[in-house]
């Protein structure tokens, strides 16, 4: 089915390198995220595949610091330095327990700061001379699972609340209702500017991680629970649920059995939809720099603290990269989000085969 | 031709179910602002018998109460007034209880023998089974939570004994109901409710949803069923024709109330009640014209309006010998003169019919 | 091939070789494959047919009902005039004034939020733009009387779901009349109403055809409901016809193994599952997306022969028109 569908084919691919990316990055960043490379501040990216002296291979051209108040750097010619796979990089813990030396890729600059061999920067360098590309792989871990424990958590609450409301109906409907409303009625931000205040801000990263999802999840859910509440009630019409009544089936078995897998398509979409929306969420809670902080690393973060300004945009153009990242990965699970919600579909299915 | 059935069946002592002034009211109007005390009376004080063997054929038409009779039966909606009994006979799940076991008041325990005993198909297959499950899971998810039974244990031998019953393949236990036309998925239906070899069968309009050269298969295949399973059949429909080839007694409903109840061949031999005339006036029938019998047919009046409270006899409104006495005094079911001593009584609901 | 321009004037419907195909994800789907068949004036219609028959997309293609989606092709004459070619502007300017239809379920053809007066002021005006209020006051009160709605000057004020469905299909009926067309047709008119319901609409239109000399199509899947009111029958299956003729023909010594299978399909009044079985037809409709090249019946039919699937039969002309190549076979 994928092959049918070129570009949900490509989302799915996208996104599973960006996931194997996160799972893998200690080995495939070429250094740590908070490593600060001395006299390489907000430098350009310098990953170029062909130079007269080394050839066509990947390799870096060493660049040197023009002006030190608007940061321009120059290319030095004649310098190269080669990019080598499988290069010895700064010792790291693979998941924090494997302890690795060598990364996919890197130059001889790790044994030797002082030579002439540069350091690779992918997508080039904050202001603080910190690799970007790396800082996104380890980043992805932030932003990229925050997405999945959001997304669980607020649609557990949802289909729990949702589902008594629908299949109950009367009172346990109308109080279910109200409290979600209630919810939904105060603006989101605010909401969420308010939990996070009333909580004390003297958190290390882990504590602020939990903190952030709780807190979207808690905002997210009212309103997926009034759509599932909606479907509940016109698929519980349906006879085959009156037909699992007279089975004997006690009420829960046949919310989660026979009601809500009927609603699967629509789930999955909710779901492939909302994992990009907790990303943003966290994207614009760290923007306002209430969500992660240094030295934590997330592309919300990322954006929050180098994409400030419309001068360091236009002067350091590669800062935006983590906005790339996230449309990309939104776009992608929006694709492939169609594509499953398609393959699930049992009528869907039979249309195609005829 | 089978000799046997068709000797006029003598009744043994005890029914098989047994409604004594059965009633059931809905609240008319729903929600926190309703108007208290505005009812509508779906089933007005209906009492019968259902005998081991036979296929008792309940006619009305919308608005009748048939389905809500029916419902209530198996408690989908539990009735407001009278008693439901049930005779479970030498067949009893349940040792230790004694007959009958009220079906309104009874335990958990009960209910759930009686809802494996008797079985209930519903009128749309599009909606009768759950299009995500395959047909091997339909047939075998009532075995789980109901009374265990012999089935039970051997769910794959009985699923293809089942299948084969209904005139469908084993190779079609793997497939979705989506694939299959209607009157399949009223096979499918039919060979879930015998999956736990009830010993009775509820069938709601089974065919009125059908393509008519798809109903004659149902209806052969419900008389095979019948004699293969010695079933017991409660069988509704609005078409006094298909009710009069399948049932062995008759009881017309309308306005909630039985206005005739008779054996089948002397339902349409002579019908006593105008009401009953009226229907067998306005069924088509080769060889007669409509337009010759046009007073017949046009009872005009008004129709029964259920949310008054009933006084007098539901159909005074259109009754062409109504009188006076009819819209107060509320008339009741007794045997007709007319009823042969020895075979089943023919009941008849009207002041001026003896 | 006759000069469709010449017809009899008591033909007030003709129809040639009609062909309806849509296109669809599965391909084309050949709803109606060359249906003839001509109403004459005051009398009336009776197609019978079950899904897949083809019968309501005819009676859709007639008045133009099908929208882009629809290949038609084929010749339908209505008073002389053809249709298939028509614009869009003649086709709005016939509906209703000509000929008009009436539908299945009658409580989704009212817009719930206005009057029954308005509605008919509305069907009215469609036509007569400049009638004065108090003259379509007038003719909707008579309409509403001819269709036997009792109280008429006070029910034109109701709503919609103030009326049970067999009056509101006498509304609807009414409605269709209200601008004196020659032609109506009734597509299932009675389905979704009780038996007793039904024989007083069926009543109803045979009435008004006598008293309006009204040419009437009436289409049902049930045969003996047809036979009440009908004067000819066509039997419809697969997008074709299989038989048509009289009425009292076609039901008492039909020559199509279809219409034959129709008939016996439902139980015969007064008989009992005791004494006799029903005869039942296999199998299933055919599928519209794949037509067989031989008689549409052919996979079900008890008589089938090499010959009925190898081409589709002609039809056959005696007393009824069949289209089936076993000539004199009897029940």
């Amino acid at each position: 089915m994928l092959a049918h569908r070129p570009i949900a084919f490509a989302s799915f691919v996208v996104l599973v390198v960006l996931y194997l990316g996160m799972l893998f990055a200690e080995f495939l960043a070429p250094y740590g995220p908070n490593e600060l490379f001395q006299g390489h501040s907000d430098q350009p990216p310098n990953l170029i595949f062909y130079s007269p002296e080394l050839g066509l291979r990947p390799q870096v051209q060493t660049m040197a610091l023009l002006n030190e108040i608007t940061q321009q750097y120059v290319l030095v010619t004649g310098e190269y330095t080669a990019v080598n796979l499988f290069a010895r990089g700064p010792k790291v813990k693979l998941w924090g327990l494997i302890p690795i030396s060598t990364h996919l890729f890197g130059t001889d600059f790790v044994g030797n700061p002082e030579g002439k061999a540069q350091p690779v920067f992918v997508f080039g360098t904050d202001n603080l001379g910190r690799d970007i590309f790396s800082r996104i792989l380890y980043g992805s871990r932030i932003s990229l699972t925050i997405g999945f424990v959001g997304v669980t958590i607020s649609l557990f609450l949802a289909l729990l609340f949702g589902g008594l409301a629908g299949y109950f109906g009367g009172f346990w409907d109308w109080i279910t209702m109200r409290f979600a409303e209630f919810i939904i009625l105060v603006p989101g931000l605010y909401l969420i500017l308010f939990l996070r205040s009333i909580l004390s801000d003297h958190m290390n990263s882990g504590q602020s991680y939990a903190l952030i999802t709780v807190i979207l999840s808690f905002v997210g859910w009212p309103g997926t629970a009034r759509m599932i509440r909606g479907m509940v009630h016109s698929i519980k019409r349906n006879d085959f649920v009156s037909n699992a009544e007279l089975e004997s089936m006690p009420p829960f078995a046949i919310l989660f059995k026979h009601i809500i897998p009927q609603m699967s398509s629509i789930l999955i979409v909710s779901v492939t939809l909302g994992i990009p929306g907790f990303i943003l969420g966290e994207t614009v809670l760290s923007y306002l720099g209430l969500g992660i902080v240094d030295p934590a690393v997330s592309w919300g973060s990322m954006i929050n603290r180098d994409a400030t300004t419309i001068s360091n945009i236009v002067s350091f153009p590669w800062l935006l990269m983590p906005g790339l990242f996230l449309v990309l990965v939104t776009v992608s699970f929006n694709f492939l989000g169609e594509l499953l919600r398609d393959a699930v579909d049992p009528n869907w299915r039979e249309l195609r085969r005829g | 031709m089978n000799p046997e059935l068709s000797k006029p069946i003598q009744h043994p002592s005890t029914p098989l179910l047994r409604l004594t002034h059965v009633s059931k009211a809905f609240k008319l109007e729903a929600g926190l602002f309703a108007t208290a005390g505005r009812y509508v009376w779906a089933v007005n004080d209906v009492s019968l018998d259902v005998y081991r063997g036979e296929t008792y054929g309940l006619v009305g038409e919308s608005g009748s109460g048939k389905t809500t009779l029916a419902r209530s039966i198996v408690q989908l909606v539990r009735h407001s007034g009278g008693a439901i009994n049930y005779y479970p006979g030498a067949r009893s799940r349940l040792s230790g209880i004694a007959e009958p076991w009220d079906i309104g008041t009874g335990s958990r325990q009960i209910l759930r023998a009686f809802r494996t005993d008797v079985k209930y198909i519903f009128q749309d297959p599009s909606s009768a089974l759950d299009p995500r499950m395959s047909v091997y899971e339909i047939l075998t998810a009532g075995a789980k939570y109901g009374l265990r039974t012999d089935a039970a244990s051997n769910a794959q031998a009985r699923a293809a004994e089942v299948m084969d019953a209904v005139g469908l393949r084993v190779a079609d236990l793997e497939r979705r109901p989506a694939e299959f036309s209607g009157g399949q998925r009223q096979r499918i239906s039919l060979a879930r409710a015998l999956f736990g070899k009830p010993a009775a069968l509820i069938c709601d309009e089974v065919v009125s949803a059908l393509d008519v050269s798809i109903q004659g298969q149902i209806l052969n295949l419900l008389v095979e069923l019948k004699r293969q399973y010695d079933l017991t059949i409660l069988f509704i429909a609005h078409d006094l024709t298909v009710v009069s080839y399948m049932a062995d007694r008759i009881g017309v409903l309308y306005g909630g109330s039985l206005m005739e109840e008779a054996p089948s061949d002397r339902l349409v031999a002579g019908p006593l009640h105008p009401y009953t005339q009226l229907l067998y006036n306005s069924v088509p029938r080769l060889g007669s014209h409509l337009a010759d019998r046009a007073e017949l047919t046009r009872a005009p009046g008004t129709p029964y309006n259920p949310t008054v409270m009933p006084s007098g006899c539901p159909f005074s409104g259109r009754c062409p010998i109504a009188q006076p006495v009819c819209l107060t005094e509320r008339p009741l079911l007794h045997v007709a003169a007319s009823s042969e001593p020895g075979l089943p009584t023919h009941r008849v609901a009207c002041h001026f019919v003896d | 091939m006759a000069d469709p321009k010449i017809t009899s004037s008591d033909e007030v419907l003709v129809v040639r070789d009609l062909c309806v195909d849509f296109t669809s994800l599965h391909g084309a789907l050949h709803a109606v494959r060359g249906v003839d068949f001509t109403l004459s004036r005051g009398e009336c219609l009776g197609i019978v047919g079950e899904s897949g028959s083809g019968k309501s997309v005819t009676v859709s293609a007639v008045l133009g009902l099908l929208g882009k989606g629809a290949t038609v092709s084929g010749t339908i004459l209505l008073d002389g005039e053809d249709l298939v070619a028509a614009s869009f502007e003649d086709l709005r300017g016939l509906r209703g004034k000509k000929i008009s239809m009436i539908f299945q379920e009658p409580s989704r053809s009212f817009d719930p939020i206005y009057s029954i007066g308005k509605t008919f002021a509305e069907t009215f005006r469609a036509k007569s733009p400049e009638l004065p209020d108090a003259e379509i006051r007038r003719r909707s009160v008579k309409l509403l009387t001819e269709v036997h709605i009792p109280r008429a000057e006070e029910r034109l004020h109701n709503f919609p779901h103030q009326f049970s469905g067999g009056m509101l299909q006498r509304i609807m009926i009414a409605l269709a009349l209200a601008n004196d067309p020659e032609v109506l047709i009734a597509d299932e008119p009675t389905t979704a109403l009780d038996v007793t319901i039904q024989a007083q609409i069926v009543s109803l239109l045979k009435e008004l055809q006598q008293h309006r000399r009204l040419s009437l199509i009436f289409i049902s899947h049930n045969l003996g409901l047809v036979g009440q009111i009908a004067d000819r029958i066509l039997v419809m299956y697969g997008g074709l016809v299989l038989e048509s003729g009289a009425s009292s023909r076609v039901l008492g010594e039909p020559r199509s193994p279809y219409s034959r299978a129709l008939l016996s399909a439902l139980p015969a009044w007064g008989t009992h599952y005791s004494s006799s079985g029903l005869y039942t037809i296999p199998g299933n409709v055919p599928d519209p997306t794949r037509p067989e090249p031989g008689c549409p019946f052919a996979p079900r039919c008890t008589y089938v022969l090499p010959a009925c699937t190898a081409a589709l039969p002609d039809m056959t002309m005696e007393e009824t028109s069949f289209r089936c190549v076993l000539p004199g076979v009897k029940v």
